[in-house]
């Protein structure tokens, strides 16, 4: 980073122009913001009219840990963060694996599996998951019929952590795909040559060369598919929500394992009408994702290889 | 034929072709769907310009800029990643609501301006790529920093801020729980809230006029972007 | 045994463009083959399907008794240097020179042994814990043939390994390869686009062009007798001279000049009067400096280029240049003519000794050696001097 010039006034004034959008809307909008939340957490008062404000110092974060709801919602979301990350990342592996060999029909599979990522949250649960696959003779009910004619399965009620993760997986492969893609490309086609001649079969080769030096791309798509599990805040309850009221946040009765922090908090606030108890939630939450995130990072010195660009 | 003749022609011809277009847009401004089409667009529109926008400029900043505490402030952007949206939400709701500013698309504009991490992360990327020759050599002919960026870095980067603007703008489109929140006590709401209002649980009809009026937007903006993403290959630094 | 059959080995591209076309090969047991010729010709492409990295369309290799045309990469036993070196970027240096060993499951105490080999003979001790990242472009070399040398495989194969050296270095590697062959006696094929590698290294080269081989031989037949103006401009720098000429008797008539033939080296009687004649710039000399006896012509001089031990003169010849599809891209006289536009003329070189006081501008003298004639047919640039004259039939030589 050392240039020819010495960073004089001129280039910091130039650059705190140029940051100066973003950094005045970090500043209002998640530094402030960020900062209030901790407030609110430890106060109660009116939703809608700021109003009635109390202090109850730590009282919200006591209440909220000793709540039921709140250990049902940290085992869900916990549950579904250690089944759906590495699951979604071997999806992705293997999809990205897949489409690497072929070649020809290669943008063509890119495309479809990418095709679930590009159709609206909302479109893809309210419309294909609840009533073309999970909701009465759906796909799911189509195909367990062939195995157990006379059984049933309410799909959405029963199987709600199922359907999630299986949502979750089928929405998210494409892009992690092409991620992985990417990186796969990144390992030259010249180094598994040299192995293949060394002597390595086609999994001595994927095991000692390509994945190791895929670790760079897991490590990122792990922490980010980390970050991403545990902020589901609109799956769970657009899976939820009363089946009436069509998806309305407003109606939400989550199905049991479906019950996500973000998705609880969003209750507790907006439905309870108890923003320092939700503000305190997510703190909560913040500082789960916080020391995970920094554990990964932690680890990622034993197991990723950094390449030398 | 004389070149007042053609204008005049030309003129009333617009006029005849294009003029019921507009009138019929205008009422549909007063059919049911037709305002909440106009919010959606309103903050996905103010969204994405300003977003790709501030991004470029903040990624430029923090690609070329040869400032030793940029790297510090640069994590800074990267962690807002890490902070779930549910924290700030809500106090931003409130402040929101107590400025009046619920059911406009002031905090899409707002949101904008801040730009988006990840927006970010792909300009700072993409211009630290660039060979410091260009720089340089605009230098010397006397540019200022913000006319090197504008003249030089911003025309080399049309696929990048393609791709900036399609996320930007499918992230707005299809933002429910925002969208829902922040338009709540608007009867005319965004398309988004409206379609899945009467969007029906079991197997019915399908509102489809709203669901075309929905999907139609990004399709164009999509393909419009296309021309600029596929002249080059955007991808940064991945050799064969 | 490890020798290497080739016959008739062909590579379709889909747009039915042939990269090998039909090539008939034997590289004996223990030879180092060099495959020299300019980009496209086809010789990386047949390295890798020697290697197995690309199929063969047609045509068949066997590598001793074994049929290995269609065998995997590693079922081969062959082992590959590869231009970019392909160091496993995430092992330190033992780590890739044992890989191969490793993935065959050799049992650890000789994998050591082998490693203390090739570390010893390649004076790599003290990098044995590195990281490619960590070595400079020659270790990294090293490395990688370390490689090679550790698996003890039947065959070597090298793609342009010295590309990526500087050139002082280059000089001392191209030593090394050649000590490192005398000591380990393995077959070697080695890819160049440097005619000069090709003759210092190569027992045997392989001049190819556009899929096919040109000539099959040693250096020095390769340069003393081309087969035809392809090699002969290919091989030797500065370029061979190339003249349109006329058989006249016992003599040769080029640009107005008139010289006697040597006995021992002309074409066959019933041969074409008109042909191309090729002198190369060694074979002029200022009369000066050269042995008595030997005819002389006087020419004009354009150009002198002082290179120390020598000088490179340029001079004109009355007549027009050879045409360039005659000979392919393989000469560098082309880019001479760029400068001197306008000039239609023969432009020669000669490297004269570095005492001559040739002057652009001023006549010279110099003698020529017409015992290093070559005569080629002006129809489809062939050698026509017949085999009967101790020149080497186009694909193959009895060593």
């Amino acid at each position: 980073m050392l240039g020819r010039r010495s960073p004089d006034r001129k280039e910091v004034v130039a650059f705190c122009g140029f940051i100066s959008p973003w950094f005045i809307g970090f500043v209002l909008f998640s530094a402030v913001p960020l900062v209030i939340s901790l407030l609110m957490s430890m106060a109660t008062f009116d939703l809608y009219g700021l109003r009635n404000f109390h202090w109850v110092g730590l009282a919200h974060y006591r209440l909220a840990l000793e709540d039921p709801a709140t250990r049902e919602a940290l085992v869900d979301t916990g549950i579904f963060t250690a089944i759906f990350v590495p699951l979604g990342l071997l999806v992705q592996i293997g999809l990205a694996l897949l489409v690497n060999s072929g070649t020809r029909l290669r943008t063509v599979f890119c495309a479809f599996f990418y095709l679930p990522a590009v159709i609206p949250t909302v479109v893809s649960i309210l419309l294909i998951w609840r009533i073309g696959i999970a909701g009465p003779d759906g796909v799911f009910d189509r195909i367990y019929h062939l195995f157990a004619p006379k059984g049933t399965i309410y799909w959405l009620d029963q199987q709600g952590r199922v359907m999630l993760i299986l949502f979750m997986i089928w929405s998210t492969a494409g892009l992690g795909m092409l991620v992985f893609l990417a990186g796969l490309q990144n390992v030259s086609r010249q180094l598994r040559e040299a192995a293949s001649l060394d002597g390595a079969t086609g999994r001595q080769i994927f095991r000692t060369i390509t994945l190791p030096l895929l670790t760079p791309v897991i490590f990122v798509q792990l922490i980010l598919g980390l970050i991403a599990a545990a902020q589901m805040m609109i799956q769970p309850i657009l899976f939820g929500s009363a089946i009436a009221s069509g998806g309305s946040p407003f109606f939400n009765t989550p199905a049991p394992g479906a019950d996500l922090l973000p998705a609880h908090i969003f209750d507790v606030t907006f439905i309870g009408a108890a923003p320092g108890t939700g503000a305190a939630l997510s703190w909560i939450l913040f500082l789960i994702i916080l020391a995970l995130t920094l554990a990964l990072f932690a680890s990622g010195r034993l197991w990723v290889f950094y390449g030398s660009d | 034929m004389s070149k007042v003749a053609r204008a005049l022609i030309l003129g009333v011809a617009t006029a005849v072709f294009v003029g019921p277009v507009i009138l019929g847009l205008g009422h549909l401004a007063h059919a049911a769907w037709g305002m909440a089409l106009l919010n959606s667009l309103t903050i996905a529109i103010c969204f994405t310009v300003l977003s790709t926008a501030s991004a470029a400029l903040a990624g430029f900043a923090f690609a070329r800029h040869r400032v030793w505490w940029k790297n510090v402030l640069f994590l800074f952007v990267l962690s807002t990643l890490m902070v779930p949206w549910i924290v700030t939400m809500i106090p931003q709701f409130v402040i929101f609501y107590r400025l009046h500013l619920i059911n406009t698309p002031w905090p899409w504009v707002l949101w904008g301006i801040q730009g988006t991490p990840l927006q970010i992360f792909l300009f700072r990327q993409f211009y630290a790529s660039f060979p410091r020759e260009l720089e340089d050599a605009a230098a010397i002919d006397g540019s200022r920093r913000l006319r090197i960026f504008w003249d030089i870095f911003v025309p080399n980067s049309k696929p990048v801020i393609a791709v900036a603007a399609v996320w930007a703008f499918i992230l707005v489109w299809g933002d429910y729980l925002t969208q829902d929140l922040f338009f709540l006590l608007d009867p005319n709401g965004t398309l988004l809230t409206r379609i899945t209002d009467v969007l029906p649980a079991g197997t019915g009809q399908l509102p489809s006029v709203p669901l075309a009026l929905y999907a139609l937007p990004p399709i164009v903006f999509f393909v419009f972007a296309q021309r600029y993403i596929t002249q080059s290959v955007v991808t940064t630094g991945i050799k064969g | 045994m490890s020798e290497i059959v080739l016959s008739g080995v062909t590579k379709k591209f889909p747009n039915g463009v042939k990269a090998v076309d039909g090539i008939s090969l034997t590289i004996k047991d223990g030879e180092f083959m060099v495959l020299v010729g300019p980009s496209g010709c086809g010789k990386t492409t047949l390295l890798r399907m020697i290697a197995g990295l690309e199929a063969v369309d047609d045509g068949s290799i066997r590598l001793g008794d074994r049929d290995i045309t269609r065998l995997e990469p590693r079922e081969r036993d062959i082992a590959m240097v590869f231009q970019d070196y392909a160091l496993y970027p995430h092992m330190n240096v033992r780590d890739n020179l044992s890989y191969g060993l490793r993935v065959r499951k050799t049992p650890k105490h000789k994998i050591e042994l082998r490693v203390d080999e090739v570390a010893a003979l390649l004076g790599l001790h003290e990098l044995l814990d590195r990281l490619p990242a960590a070595l400079s472009g020659g270790q990294r070399q090293r490395v990688a043939m370390g490689r090679a040398i550790a698996r003890r495989p039947q065959v070597y194969l090298m793609d342009e390994p010295l590309s990526n050296l500087d050139a002082k270095l280059r000089v001392r590697v191209r030593a090394d390869l050649a000590r490192l062959h005398a000591q380990l006696g393995v077959t070697t094929v080695y890819v160049t686009h440097d005619q000069v590698e090709a003759m210092q290294l190569g027992q045997r080269s392989a001049v190819m062009r556009d899929g096919r081989i040109q000539q099959v031989g040693r250096p020095q037949t390769l340069y003393r007798d081309s087969a035809n103006l392809f090699v002969a401009s290919f091989i030797g720098s500065p370029s061979m001279n190339l003249v349109r000429a006329e058989l006249e008797g016992e003599a040769v008539r080029f640009a107005g000049y008139r010289v006697p033939l040597d006995p021992t080296r002309r074409p066959p009687v019933g041969s074409d009067r008109q042909l191309i004649l090729g002198i190369r710039p060694e074979d002029f000399e200022d009369v000066r400096f050269s042995p008595p006896g030997l005819p002389t012509i006087d020419v004009q001089i354009t150009l002198v280029e002082d290179l120390g031990p020598e000088a490179l003169a340029f001079f004109a010849l009355d007549t027009e240049r050879v045409e360039p599809e005659l000979l392919g891209v393989a000469s560098d006289r082309s880019d001479q003519e760029a400068l001197i536009a306008g000039d239609r003329r023969a432009l020669f070189s000669a490297t004269l000794d570095a005492a001559t006081d040739a002057r652009p501008g001023a006549g010279c003298r110099l003698t020529v050696n017409p015992a290093r004639f070559h005569f080629f047919s002006a129809y489809n640039g062939e050698n026509l001097l017949a085999p009967g004259f101790e020149v080497s039939d186009r694909l193959e030589e009895a060593v």
